[in-house]
């Protein structure tokens, strides 16, 4: 098979030098049958050239490109998280420091627990922005910053346990699971116009989701960017497998992840709704110094005099932290457990970043094999891999009767067993042989799929 | 052109710098927009998805992901998952039948029209080849590339090429045939 191979090489290189078939075919007297109708095939392929384009398609691509990067420069200058406009931003500032001034927290109190959509949610994003503006501590700016990356996430569950549609934009790292988007835990939906990365979506990568939410408790994602590799994003929680029964058509609060105690993603949203307290903020960090009841957390002095403490509370223990923000601005902790100690430093640290999740750990090393498994979604909390076999690849290429079975293991056995089959008939068991290399390829693939389901 | 150096053109890309960015564009636009069409036989298709394959690299370059050399490599793989992308939406609706769609060719037909109506009935035969198997021709035979520059597109060796041209023209001849001698 393999001498198959090399005379079609040699004849498509000859027919491009302008050799004609029959003294290609005259050649290879042995193989003339098999290698003739193969050549033939070869130049009805090239028959399909395709036109260069119009100029004008050249010209309206160029605009559109040349419009995208005037977009992306704007972008450049204007922070992500700018939805009003600078001057219009900037007055309500102005006006709000004089509310403030005048009437002391009483008006921002109330826009705590303010949803996008609320009139008072100006008011809530404005105040946050004005905490970031006036903290010049690099570390607790970005630890606030983290917070309220918490609290859009906390909105987005709130939205949609109330089935509320509006418009919306958060951080949170992807989780794909059997063919379903997840950031920090809130379902994404990828529709056919939503505008995704480039690369294709992986485990773990820290992305925007831009959207609207809805009644049946997802998100539309009108828009999905990865981040640089390393932003900081508010984790939520992750999805359990269990979550694969859910269906859209399922109430908002099962759509919802399961909530787990404490976590603020989750159930006790409602509580701050109605009991119109600040909203609980959650955050892990290493314990830089404990003086009497104050705590310094990744810069951040915190107050726990109220805080159940669970563990043993010492400086360089990694713990995770619940409490609020009260009038005068303090952090009140409100619970404090002990999720490691950090004399590995660094090392620990890390390990503290993926205890929440521990399946993708243990399937991170196992890709191969994962992947060997076909299809099957379960073993795929991990890396790479879930994202080939769960995405919508399976039941597209089934549907286009090829590729399906890419996903297997032995893929060119299966390939031949799938749309393909009676053309490879002749050629089944001989080219087994050459398969090991498809795979890898095929596998490639199938990670290239995920950009757009 | 400066898009001639990948690296000089990915640094204006990051950059936004609008000359590079149309110098790069001038310079691929038509070898992306071949390949896609190839592969859909889709003129306005053909369009929107290798322009968006600009948009998308200028994006990639924006967040730091953009290829760190080859940029002609990425700019056909991206069209190539661009084309897959479309072809699973497209499949999500069922397809009709290939033998009901095709024409019954006679024998011998030598007119410029039925040149174009065996053309088209080659497309179809195309059409039902596997992702893999397009991808391969449209390298070789649409793009005019070499068993070794398809072999570096596709992430494959040359010998993985070899036996999948071979198969790929295989089943396009047995797709083509089927409706030749039906």
């Amino acid at each position: 098979m393999n001498k198959l191979y090399e005379a079609l090489e040699e004849g498509l290189q000859a027919i491009e030098q302008g050799t004609a078939i029959d003294s290609i075919v005259a050649r290879y007297p042995d193989l003339a049958d098999e290698l003739r109708p193969i050549l033939e095939a070869s130049s009805r392929a090239r028959a399909l050239t395709a036109p260069d384009p119009s100029p004008e398609a050249m010209r309206r691509g160029r605009a559109k490109l040349l419009q995208r990067a005037a977009e992306l420069r704007e972008a450049k200058i204007a922070p992500r998280r700018r939805v009003i406009p600078g001057i219009q931003r900037f007055a309500i500032s102005f006006l709000l420091a004089a509310l403030f001034l005048l009437s002391g927290t009483g008006l921002v109190n109330a826009s705590a627990s303010a949803l996008p959509g609320e009139s008072l949610y100006t008011v809530k994003r404005t105040w946050e922005d004005m905490r970031l503006f006036f903290i010049f501590d690099q570390k607790q700016r970005e630890s606030l910053k983290v917070e309220f990356e918490n609290e859009r996430l906390h909105e987005v569950s709130e939205l949609l346990a109330e089935g509320r549609h509006e418009t919306i934009q958060f951080a949170g790292e992807l989780q794909v699971l059997k063919d379903r988007y997840y950031v920090s835990g809130i379902r994404v939906v990828i529709l056919d116009s939503t505008k995704l990365p480039a690369e294709p979506l992986q485990n773990g990568a820290a992305v925007v989701v831009t959207g609207r939410t809805n009644a049946e408790g997802f998100v539309e994602a009108q828009s999905l960017k990865l981040l640089p590799s390393g932003t900081l994003v508010p984790e939520g929680k992750p999805v359990e497998m269990d979550t694969e029964d859910e269906s859209p058509a399922d109430s908002p609060s099962e759509t919802e992840p399961t909530p787990e105690p404490g976590d603020d993603a989750g159930g006790d949203g409602s509580d701050n709704q109605d009991g119109g307290e600040s909203d609980k903020i959650e955050m892990e960090g290493t314990v830089e110094t404990i003086t009497g009841d104050t705590l310094v957390i990744n810069g951040l002095t915190v107050s726990i005099a109220q805080a159940q403490i669970i563990g043993d509370l010492k400086p360089g223990a990694i713990i995770k932290i619940q409490g609020y923000y009260d009038a005068n601005g303090n952090f009140i902790v409100t619970r404090i457990e002990v999720i490691g100690s950090n004399s590995g430093d660094e090392n620990q640290n890390s390990n503290s970043g993926s205890n929440s999740n521990d399946d993708n750990t243990n399937d991170g090393g196992g890709d191969e094999n994962t992947n060997d498994g076909g299809d099957d979604n379960s073993n795929d909390g991990g890396g790479d891999d879930n994202t080939n076999g769960g995405g919508g690849d399976d039941n597209t290429n089934d549907g286009g009767g090829d590729d399906n079975t890419n996903d297997g293991g032995g893929d060119d056995n299966t390939n031949d067993g799938g749309g393909d089959d009676n053309t490879n008939d002749g050629n089944d068991n001989d080219s087994n042989d050459n398969d090991s290399n498809d795979n890898n390829s095929n596998d490639n693939d199938n990670n290239d799929n995920d950009n757009g389901s | 052109m400066i898009a001639h150096n990948d690296r000089r053109a990915l640094d204006g890309l990051q950059q936004l710098d609008s000359q590079v960015i149309g110098a790069v564009y001038d310079q691929y636009f038509s070898e992306v927009y071949r390949y896609v069409f190839y592969r859909l036989s889709d003129q306005t298709l053909a369009e929107d998805i290798a322009s968006d394959v600009f948009v998308r690299l200028l994006e990639a370059a924006q967040s730091g992901r953009a290829p760190q050399t080859n940029l002609k490599g990425w700019l056909i793989s991206t069209a190539s998952h661009a084309v897959m992308d479309h072809l699973r939406r497209k499949y999500r609706r069922p397809v009709e039948a290939i033998s009901e769609s095709m024409p019954d060719l006679g024998p011998a037909i030598h007119t410029e029209l039925d040149q174009r109506e065996q053309n088209r009935c080659v497309q179809q035969a195309y059409a039902q080849l596997t992702s893999e198997q397009q991808d391969v021709l449209a390298l070789r035979f649409g793009q005019g590339y070499s068993l070794e520059e398809t072999a570096s597109h596709m992430k494959k060796n040359v010998n993985a090429v070899k036996a999948l041209q071979f198969r790929a023209l295989a089943a396009l001849q047995r797709q083509i045939g089927e409706v030749d001698y039906e």
